[in-house]
């Protein structure tokens, strides 16, 4: 009973942590990045099929910061929760129980979605180093990165929550 | 107007000398080796196995098996080394002052040690 | 047609809001005039050569990193916004203090340090044809604008990232062979604020005026650029 409050705290801070870290980029992006203005002409701007799609490359930065930040805050949770199983394998299971809640699970799915962008994009990076491609193969990478994601997203949404929602 | 272009397409061949850093080879190594640890770890944990069924039970049998032994802790030491490398320059980013900077990056080292520490035990403890 | 146009003011009691008569082709300096013109005598912008050498009239036109005087309206354009360059302190309304930018552009010795003997001596010769003019001749015509470096999300202050424009210079000399600070260069390229702090951004190939591409230039350096002793 015990561990689970514990373990709710340090979900709430980490996701506290997570949503300060993507104000602080956000605030920096303000600041410093002299490239966008979120609304009507950015969603008209994405959908332009010129060298404007150089537009993509730089949500797709601040995405892989943010969603990198958030996998290893998560990480560190996970560490912790894990390692309550060398205390006593009964405490581990008593966090282990709020794993499988519904909220929960909608965050696991969250979760998916930021590491397999992180990761995919992470290989479009590695890709655009080693084959020196230039911005518009660039681009192009990250339509597929984009749409990769959001396969792998979906599907991994539906086998989680399926067991909780029905099954 | 159009912008006067001096866009030669030339592939030069400049003398192939090292690609970036020590840092950069890291985080870009330990990123394509967790790509596959990572998200395998997610597959097995969240999608093959149901996660209500991954309790204690579940690890014991999981971690009595050399490989999973051995991908969790390749995964934990890789991940901790790709957080320390990477954020250095997001700390620099946001941290625009010299001893800022020192103070934070000396923490985010501490809590990885921390972190590095806590897995390693309870994995060498589980595996026996 | 009138344009509407949308102005960041220092001044926020200042009018920010302007309806301007277009023709075409129109550039964007033009409607900075017209409006300084007719409307608002005080608005505070740059320029000076009004064709794209100069690199003074850096502004963000939509959210983009441009040139005033080198960005035309589209025939069907409506609404216009625009606002200083990012990442450096703002004077006044569309002025900017550049002074981040060369800091950046002064800290990799952005010019040719001969070697001793050859001060006094033969002319360099490097035919127009050579391997060496081939790699630098893309990356030579920078006007130090500073698009690129209010585009990039990373470069600005009150970081200490040398920048697009800094990197490519510093690409540039490295790859010159009658430099001879080139040692130097490379320490800082590959030094905390050098080429490991891009993240593949590309705002700065996507904005420069002049059709350069300095996100080529920084995966060039990553790679070593030219070998010298």
């Amino acid at each position: 009973m015990i561990a689970q409050l514990v373990f709710l705290a340090g979900f709430t801070v980490v996701t506290a942590v997570i949503i300060a870290f993507t104000g602080m980029v956000a605030v920096g992006a303000r600041r410093t990045d002299g490239g966008t203005h979120v609304g009507a002409v950015l969603r008209s701007r994405l959908a332009r099929r010129s060298y404007d799609r150089g537009e993509g490359n730089r949500w797709a930065f601040y995405a892989h910061r943010v969603s990198g930040f958030a996998v290893f805050a998560f990480l560190a949770l996970h560490i912790l929760d894990v390692s309550a199983y060398a205390w006593s394998p009964g405490m581990y299971d008593d966090v282990h129980e709020l794993y499988s809640t519904v909220p929960m699970r909608v965050f696991e799915c969250g979760l998916l979605a930021a590491l397999a962008f992180h990761a995919l994009n992470g290989l479009r990076l590695v890709a655009i180093d080693v084959w020196d491609v230039g911005p518009v193969g660039a681009a192009r990478l990250l339509d597929a990165v984009a749409g990769l994601t959001a396969v792998l997203t979906l599907g991994g949404a539906v086998v989680i929550m399926w067991p909780a929602l029905g099954g | 107007m159009e912008p006067t272009t001096t866009r030669t397409d030339t592939r030069t061949r400049t003398r192939p000398g090292r690609i970036g850093g020590r840092s950069f080879l890291i985080i870009r190594g330990t990123g394509v080796l967790l790509a596959v640890l990572a998200l395998g770890h997610f597959a097995v944990t969240h999608l093959v196995n149901d996660v209500a069924q991954t309790d204690a039970t579940f690890i014991a049998r999981r971690w009595s098996s050399a490989l999973w032994v051995v991908w969790d802790g390749l995964l934990l030491v890789t991940a901790l080394a790709h957080v320390g490398t990477a954020s250095v320059a997001v700390v620099r980013d946001y941290w625009t002052d010299p001893a800022g900077q020192r103070r934070m990056l000396a923490a985010l080292r501490g809590l990885l040690l921390v972190l590095l520490v806590i897995g390693a035990v309870t994995l060498l403890f589980a595996a026996g | 047609m009138t344009l509407l146009v949308r102005v960041a003011r220092s001044d926020p009691g200042a009018p920010a809001e302007f309806r301007v008569e277009t023709f075409h082709p129109m550039t964007v300096l033009d409607v900075l005039l017209a409006i300084q013109r007719e409307h608002e005598p005080s608005l505070g912008f740059r320029f000076s050569c009004r064709v794209a050498m100069c690199g003074t009239c850096t502004i963000r036109v939509d959210g983009r990193s441009a040139l005033a005087c080198q960005t035309v309206l589209p025939e069907d354009a409506t609404r216009l916004r625009l606002d200083p360059a990012a990442g450096f302190p703002v004077v006044r309304d569309l002025i900017t203090d550049t002074t981040p930018f060369w800091e950046q552009w002064a800290r990799i010795t952005p010019y040719v340090v001969p070697a001793d003997d050859a001060v006094g001596g033969e002319p360099a010769v490097i035919p127009p044809d050579s391997a060496e003019r081939e790699a630098i001749d893309p990356a030579l015509d920078c006007i130090q604008c500073g698009a690129c470096f209010s585009s990039c999300g990373i470069a600005g202050q009150p970081r200490t990232f040398l920048g697009p424009a800094a990197l490519n210079r510093a690409l540039v000399l490295i790859q010159d062979s009658r430099d001879t600070a080139t040692r130097e260069r490379r320490e800082l390229v590959a030094g905390a604020d050098g080429v490991d702090r891009c993240h593949y951004i590309y705002g700065c190939t996507g904005s420069c005026p002049k059709g350069l591409d300095p996100a080529r230039s920084i995966r060039r350096l990553r790679k070593g650029g030219r070998d010298d002793g």
